[in-house]
């Protein structure tokens, strides 16, 4: 606990280093007991402690991590945070409505092994929507929900410190030209707001270390689950893996799909899950997506708000059996192209 | 030591160090400050005093960062600035001045540039590059459709833009496009910034007259503003593609129709519909008196007639056939001074010029390649390197970067004599 407010002030209390000094002298080194660090320790205490990484002792911890809510319902949320480091940059940033968008909500299908099939189902109103209005289920339509400000938004335990006011209109924030490892891998992040719409909120995450997917391509092949791996994290089990697919990139396909997995460096997405997925229609080039994140939420009367650390990482994906052809592409040997649905078969 | 710096030191001792960050800077590696001293952190400050960071900022002296900085004053960095003052970057600029760069005509009024690469438009005489004629206003911009060639002459990858979908190039020289996750913007010489992060995925996208972003995400059509602002100007069209008309309205395609959306009131008007085929791409001709429309599931390009008020006049029609293979998808609608068309289209995975008198053929073959196809046609402006006798294209297959398509023949609205043309 001390180590932990003597780690938030020296972030914060840059003009007052001398007193962190006093303070650090005065009460000299931390017992090797119980400690609420966020990072991970090795010690045989047989008491657990409350870090944010999991730690290697025989009985179950209280880590921050597990008791992170996670992720929210896409068909409860109105917005969140996310802390993301890219291969090229990170950012932070975020938005959160008044309510639930419902063209976002997808109906779910199918739900097998930490896997979703959902499918994608286009409101329509007839006359089109007035300015401030959106298009309801019934086809009604509704008042667009309201991009919130939520006063300033602080997030901590990054490499930089962040703090962001709502950018009008739309009061989205964001914070751009960070450190690109701007995640320290097993550290505490808490995002907090003051003022602003709603009484202030916390949410809390952990630093995740970039994903390296152990290969560079997807092969899918009909009625048959696909194996994925890669390397596990080096800083505890904190993190999960969101696996997507983007199979669509013309927008045809009613369906989507994502699993949350274990970040244990293996998961495997059914065949069930991946077979009508497919089968709903693939456009352009599929790509895969595997993403080390922490999630956290909350909910109140308005909807639910969550914050995600993430880092992720694209993949290839070939889908065996599709191939796209036409009068002038030829299909390769063995295959002949169907010109009526532009596949080689 | 004199008395009075003896008292300085004593006091110094006395004190010891502030315990405010308000009149010190800090070397902190993140954070920024808004004490009056600037600092070298990553993030930016608005302090009177310039940084030396990755971003730029607004005060009033000049910075260095990669980013240029709107100061009245000039910068040295590697991006153009649109100060009164010349530059001596590597792009070119539009302020009054002449400037001595080495890539890129200027567009200044005032006097001739000695770039080695590209002609000016200067007002006044004759400049000393050594390739091509000038169009100083002396000899007057012209360009004979008869000229034009048949096929692209080349291609270059634009270092450090980023596109999905859709691209936009602002007055300034800047292009904007998605990485899939973020808005980037990047100039020609492929110095990029991340301009907003979270947008994901967009469809495509212009610049509307006082410089905000109109841009077709999800199910809505969106405004971001020079600051990053957001705002939904209309919901619920499921579009695609989207242009902005000389009658500074938007032009939308996709779902069910042709659109025309007001950007202030957001407000909608259903045009016109492609009977058999689904809308997706839309261009104006180079008077304004045709809407040219391609589509998904069909190789027909269609058009109809406007009128003054750019009004369908009668019913869209198939203007050209075989413009690309099967069920085509065309991404994109560009039209060049001589009245040329050009459509990518997924499918055939090529670049289709369509004539004026409809006649379709292959104009570049992005096909032996995955990542290759250009998702999209949004010509240069001649500002800061993008030609206006360029299409600039997002590669969603290859990264979400961008490739400059040479063209050969100037865009529509380019503002010249054509001889020969439609």
């Amino acid at each position: 606990m001390w180590e932990e407010s003597l780690r938030r002030c020296a972030t914060r209390c840059r003009g007052s280093w001398w007193l962190l000094v006093v303070v650090a002298l005065g009460l000299g080194c931390p017992s090797r007991g119980d400690d609420d660090d966020a990072a991970d320790d090795d010690d045989s205490a047989t008491v657990d402690d409350d870090d944010a990484v999991d730690d290697d002792d025989s009985g179950d911890d209280d880590d921050s991590a597990s008791a992170l809510a996670g992720a929210c319902d896409q068909s409860m949320r109105i917005g969140g945070f996310v802390v993301e480091s890219l291969p090229e940059y990170s950012v932070v940033q975020g938005q959160v409505l008044d309510g639930v968008v419902p063209g976002n909500v997808l109906e779910p299908l199918l739900a097998e092994g930490g896997c979703q099939l959902l499918r994608r189902n286009n409101p329509f109103c007839d006359p089109g929507c007035d300015p401030g209005f959106t298009c309801d289920w019934d086809g009604s339509c509704i008042p667009y929900p309201a991009a919130l400000d939520l006063g300033v938004v602080t997030v901590d335990g990054l490499a930089a410190e962040v703090s962001m006011e709502p950018v009008q209109p739309g009061n989205n924030y964001f914070a751009v030209g960070l450190p690109l490892e701007l995640m320290l891998a097993g550290q505490e992040v808490t995002l907090e707001t003051t003022g602003g719409a709603w009484d202030p909120i916390a949410l809390r995450g952990v630093g995740v270390e970039p994903l390296v997917p152990a290969d560079e391509d997807w092969v899918v092949e009909e009625g048959e689950p696909l194996a994925l791996s890669w390397t596990p994290p080096t800083s505890g089990a904190a993190s999960e893996v969101l696996v997507s697919l983007n199979i669509d990139q013309h927008g045809v396909s009613p369906a989507t799909m994502f699993c949350i997995l274990p970040d244990t460096g293996e998961g495997e997405i059914p065949a069930s899950v991946l077979d009508g997925l497919f089968g709903a229609g693939v456009s352009g080039f599929p790509t895969g997506q595997l993403t080390r994140r922490t999630a956290d939420s909350l909910t109140n009367e308005f909807g639910c708000v969550d914050f995600l650390a993430r880092s992720p990482r694209t993949v290839g994906v070939d889908v065996v059996g599709y191939i796209p052809c036409d009068a002038m592409t030829p299909c390769p040997k063995g295959l002949e192209c169907n010109l009526a649905i532009g596949l080689c078969l | 030591m004199s008395y009075r710096l003896f008292l300085l030191f004593l006091f110094a001792l006395t004190v010891g160090c502030p315990s405010s960050g308000l009149l010190r800077d800090d070397d902190d590696s993140a954070a920024n400050d808004d004490d009056a001293v600037d600092d070298d952190d990553a993030v930016d400050d608005d302090d009177a005093v310039d940084d030396d960071d990755a971003v730029d900022d607004d005060d009033a002296v000049d910075d260095d960062d990669a980013v240029d900085d709107d100061d009245a004053a000039d910068d040295d960095d590697a991006v153009d600035d649109d100060d009164a003052v010349d530059d001596d970057d590597a792009v070119d600029d539009d302020d009054a001045a002449d400037d001595d760069d080495s890539a890129g005509d200027d567009d200044d009024s005032a006097g001739d540039d000695d770039d080695s690469a590209g002609d000016d438009d200067d007002s006044s005489g004759d400049d000393d590059d050594s390739s091509g004629d000038d169009d100083d206003s002396s000899s007057g911009l012209v360009y004979d459709c008869d000229t034009a060639p048949t096929v692209s002459p080349g291609e270059t990858p634009i270092p450090g833009a980023r596109g999905y979908h859709g691209l936009a190039i602002d007055q300034g020289g800047i292009i904007v496009g998605s990485d899939g996750s973020s808005l980037i913007k990047s100039n020609y010489a492929g110095n990029w910034n991340v301009f907003v992060p979270g947008f994901g995925g967009t469809q495509q996208m212009t610049y509307l007259p006082n410089g905000d972003l109109a841009i077709v995400a999800g199910f809505n059509v969106a405004r971001v503003t020079q600051s990053g602002g957001q705002s939904v100007i209309v919901s619920s069209l499921n579009l695609y593609g989207l242009i902005l008309g000389p009658d500074q309205m938007l032009y939308g395609a996709g779902g069910t129709g042709i659109y025309r959306i007001d950007p202030n009131t957001g407000v909608s008007s259903f045009l016109f519909t492609t009977p058999s085929d689904s809308p997706h791409a839309i261009g104006f001709n180079e008077d304004y008196t045709k809407m040219y429309v391609g589509v998904i599931g069909a190789s027909n390009l269609w058009a109809v007639d406007l009128d003054a008020s750019l009004n369908p006049v009668g019913a869209a029609t198939v203007f050209a056939t075989g413009v690309g293979s099967g069920s085509a998808w065309h991404d994109g609608v560009a039209v060049d001074a001589c009245g040329n068309i050009y459509v990518p289209d997924f499918w055939s995975s090529q670049l289709w010029r369509i004539t004026p008198a409809g006649v379709s053929t292959v104009y570049a073959d992005w096909s032996a390649g995955v990542g290759g196809y250009g998702h999209g046609a949004v010509w240069g402006n001649d500002i800061g390197g993008w030609s206006s006798e360029n299409i600039y294209v997002p590669l969603p297959y290859n990264g979400n970067t961008v490739k400059e398509v040479e063209i050969g023949v100037p865009r529509a609205d380019w503002g010249g004599t054509v001889i020969n043309g439609p």
